[in-house]
């Protein structure tokens, strides 16, 4: 290793060949823009955009401009999304030559002569990591039992102490506590795991004995995120739980703002992004349609005065296309109550009166979207299973499918698995027994595939799975691996005796002169030419 | 130790050239794209290939499989430079059988010291 005085000179002189190369990049971006701006509508100049964007954004912090790296990276979302639309949207032209300008600014600054100390950190996949502080040994056997059938993995303890050191030796996923046990409370145990780095991020759920028992406000104190009494509803306990776990993964929530005043659009802009926001300004509502697909809001803030129409005309244009249904929309207006009567009546959720304090916007917008994500978990997913429902999965294919043409390289996979046999199966050992069966191919679904895959159950004992940037092959390895573990699996009737249930499966990958009906049409072919070769295998279509 | 860093970003190759070989002392051999690096892979045979996710031509989980395909070059671990550091894309990449993944922008004076983190050296 050399000596830091050297390293420090060559990254010097490496940052000043990038502020140079940088020029040129940002030359070759307002050079290419132009032709896009003059030219025939074909999106190969915009792709070189791109990928000008996309190096700018690589290597930003790198070497102390943060501000470029951010910058880039959203104009290199902008270009993805313009590619998707097909013909370009003057509006993505404008978005990059801002961008360009705020590089140039940024670039001008010197950046930061000492590039910030950053770790690396690569976020948690697989299973759900549980730590559960039940004393009860019945509660706790019980509670381990529903977790893991859930795909979760669970580190069990039967005091505070322990339940703290647990937490210590490894900040969980998620935090399960009764409240009372030998050595403290459950509130205890939660209040320690927020004062740790990273602790307000896992869901917290406070379980408790005796009905009436919980001091909800000392709860909420602590830091719980819920509470349950006993007997314990699994059922809601786990979907409430799943909510919170997709609440804390999230991306950051997305919010447009159509604006007619962009000053004070930069307000609201820097307010909603200080506390974590994605927003995107709008300054034109006739690019509406848009910025609705390509931007894919989940809360909608309208100028009560835009140019040319009210903005509460905006909501029932909004709320007709399906995908807006359940977006909330907020107006933003002077205070009159007419106009606010008419709002509300034009479906409208919020009016909110200007000029808003920052805290009561972020608090609307906030409490906004998390109950509209949590009612839309609700809708999405299937009771049973977990997994989403055969009308939520149907329209994840077709975004994927819209967007085929920006996202080159793999085309996204579609998988049909089928149980096999399985009426006999309710037949023989009931409904119930059955039900089981679904849950824990459902958990396993949920346990092997990647948090990105999107899988559902798709009919009875249909279930389906979108896979992305997978080599066909590995899609079907991964597949009949699966298929393997589950046929190994060993299920259990009321009467305690084993028996074991396999599946088939149809593998399509989306090919070029596809429409999504033949896609399906395909996988649904491929699952069945597994039944008829004699089932428990998967087959390619 | 030797490694290969595939990039077709200069700007990129050159910082990394220093983060592993100046800062961590080791060798660095460099490739300029995916088929380029199967080659110096087979020729140099380096002790592991920090490889660019996003290339013209043949990209970064291309290279890999082509990597895979020889058995010359089958075994040597693949850690991935990509500039997204979206959760589903790291799981993505991992599930293609790369050793690890790192996100740029990196940091350069900790760079060798994350690679071999994740190589478990």
């Amino acid at each position: 290793m050399e000596n830091d005085e050297d390293v420090d000179a060559a990254l010097a002189e490496l940052r000043s060949t990038f502020i140079r190369n940088s020029g040129k990049r940002i030359e070759d971006i307002s050079r290419l823009l132009e032709i896009i701006a003059d030219g025939s509508g074909n999106p190969q100049p915009l792709d070189e955009v791109m990928r000008r964007f996309h190096s700018l954004a690589g290597l930003g912090t790198t070497f102390g401009f943060p501000g470029v790296t951010s910058i880039a990276r959203a104009a290199e979302l902008e270009c993805s999304a313009g590619i998707a639309n097909g013909a370009i949207v003057p509006q993505v032209l404008d978005r990059c030559r801002v961008a360009v300008e705020r590089i140039q600014a940024e670039l001008a600054t010197g950046g930061m002569p000492e590039p910030p100390q950053r770790a690396n950190v690569e976020p948690r996949s697989g299973p759900i990591d549980v730590v559960l502080l039940e004393d009860d040994p019945d509660g706790h056997a019980l509670a381990v039992d529903q977790l893991e059938r859930h795909g979760m993995v669970v580190r069990g303890a039967f005091s505070r102490a322990e339940a703290i050191r647990l937490i210590e030796e490894r900040l969980p996923q998620a935090l399960i506590s009764d409240i009372l046990v030998p050595d403290g409370t459950g509130y205890d145990v939660v209040e320690h795991l927020r004062s740790l780095p990273g602790g307000r991020i896992p869901p917290a759920i406070i379980t408790s004995g005796l009905q009436g028992f919980i001091d909800k406000v000392e709860a909420i104190r602590s830091g719980a995120d819920a509470f349950f009494e006993k007997p314990l509803d699994w059922t809601s306990l786990i979907r409430t739980l799943d909510h919170l776990l997709r609440r804390a993964e999230d991306e950051a929530p997305r919010v447009l703002y159509v604006a007619s005043d962009l000053d004070h659009a930069r307000f609201v802009e820097s307010v909603l992004e200080s506390a974590g926001y994605q927003v995107r300004v709008a300054p034109d509502p006739n690019h509406l349609d848009f910025d609705l697909s390509a931007f894919r809001p989940e809360l909608v803030l309208v100028d009560a005065m835009l140019p040319e129409i009210t903005g509460r005309h905006l909501a029932p244009y909004i709320r007709q296309k399906q995908s807006g249904a359940t977006i909330p929309v907020v107006i933003l207006g002077p205070p009159d109550v007419e106009e606010e009567i008419l709002s509300i009546r034009a479906g409208v959720d919020d009016y909110l009166a200007t000029p808003v304090d920052p805290r009561l916007l972020l608090a609307f917008v906030e409490a906004r979207i998390d109950r509209s994500r949590y009612l839309r978990n609700l809708i999405e997913h299937d009771g049973l299973t977990g997994l989403l429902t055969h009308s939520a999965f149907m329209r994840r294919v077709k975004i994927r499918y819209d967007e085929r043409s920006r996202k080159p390289g793999r085309p996204p996979i579609l998988v049909f698995g089928d149980l096999d046999h399985f009426k006999q199966i309710n037949d023989k050992f009931g409904h119930p027994v059955g039900d089981r069966v679904l849950m824990s191919l459902g958990a396993l679904l949920r346990k092997r595939m990647r948090r990105s895959d999107v899988v559902a159950r798709y009919g009875g004992e249909e279930f389906a799975i979108l896979l992305d940037d997978l080599g066909i092959e590995d899609a079907f390895r991964l597949t009949d691996r699966i298929r393997q573990e589950f046929a190994d699996q060993e299920h259990r009737d009321e009467a305690g005796a084993p028996f074991r249930v396999t599946f088939s499966a149809g593998v399509a990958p989306l090919r070029d002169d596809m429409t999504v009906e033949l896609w399906k049409i395909t996988a649904d072919q491929a699952l069945y030419k597994g039944k008829a070769e004699g089932r428990n295998r998967v087959v390619l279509g | 130790m030797k490694v290969l860093i595939v990039d077709d970003e200069e700007d990129v190759r050159d910082v990394a050239r220093l983060s592993l070989g100046r800062v961590g002392g080791l060798d660095v051999v460099e490739a300029i794209q995916g088929a380029d690096a199967v080659s110096k892979a087979v020729l140099e045979k380096p002790d592991f290939i920090l490889l660019d996710v996003m290339m013209p031509g043949m990209d970064g989980p291309s290279t890999l499989a082509a990597l895979r395909s020889d058995e010359r070059t089958r075994d040597i671990p693949v850690v991935f430079l990509t500039a997204k550091a979206m959760p589903s894309e790291i799981d993505r990449l991992k599930l293609l059988g790369a050793a690890g993944v790192i996100t740029k922008p990196f940091n350069p004076m900790t760079l060798a010291k994350e690679v071999r983190a994740l190589l478990g050296k």
